[in-house]
């Protein structure tokens, strides 16, 4: 599952900065990368409809790397999976 | 039932204008039909042979450009949002993308009819889903992300 979400947003964030995927440091800080608040905002939007989440907003801060992005959404998955 | 009611919601031409900050030739929503705050909001923008656009789109052709349809689309998405923000939260009119698809050309005589409906609504921006239709004939469709300051 870790693999499949750190692609998912590889892909995304790829498309955003406008770099190629191979290039992307998933620990990079993503606002280093060129990414701004509102992209972050899109990327959120992206896992709660591909995963089935409700993400809040202050969850945001956590939107630092791919990685830190990977963290948050497999801790929500398992809280979804034992609720 | 709470929902029939607020869909009863509607405003006029004078009160949109009270809302957003754009002014003719850019002000693209006539009239609101029907509002779901937090959801939903459904507009009218009508097209006439008299819009400025038509000098030069095209000469002896007019067809109301895209571009135009898609700043009618956020206009609808930047009002939901105001009407469903908390009281401070700046407004969001400053367009960072748009995915948006145009699948029918509009005319003079035309009434876009635009749905605009809620996907995320945060301190930093907006994202909305739009779908236009004239006559219930599908002419344009767009996921829209707007933030409340330049540079968000």
């Amino acid at each position: 599952m870790r693999e499949e979400i750190t692609a998912l947003l590889r892909s995304e964030v790829a498309r955003m900065v406008e770099l190629p995927e191979p290039s992307i440091d998933n620990s990079a800080h993503l606002v280093e990368m060129g990414m701004d608040s509102l992209q972050a905002l899109q990327l959120l939007v992206l896992v709660e409809r591909t995963y089935n989440l409700q993400i809040g907003e202050q969850e945001l801060q956590q939107f630092t790397s791919i990685n830190a992005v990977v963290d948050l959404v497999m801790s929500f998955l398992s809280v979804a999976k034992a609720s | 039932m709470v929902a029939s009611e607020t869909l009863q919601e509607t405003l006029s031409f004078e009160q949109v204008r009270g809302l957003l900050a754009h002014r003719f030739p850019f002000l693209m929503i006539d009239r609101v039909t029907a509002i779901e705050r937090g959801k939903r909001l459904l507009a009218l923008k009508h097209i006439t042979g008299n819009e400025l656009c038509f000098v030069g789109h095209f000469p002896g052709h007019a067809i109301f450009p895209g571009v135009l349809i898609l700043e009618a689309m956020a206009q609808s998405v930047s009002l939901l949002d105001l009407l469903s923000r908390d009281a401070g939260m700046p407004p969001a009119k400053y367009l960072g993308s748009a995915n948006a698809k145009f699948l029918t050309p509009v005319v003079p005589g035309d009434s876009l009819e635009i749905e605009a409906v809620l996907i995320k609504q945060a301190s930093r921006g907006v994202i909305g889903s739009v779908h236009v239709s004239v006559q219930g004939k599908a002419v344009a469709r767009a996921e829209i992300a707007l933030g409340r300051g330049e540079g968000t």
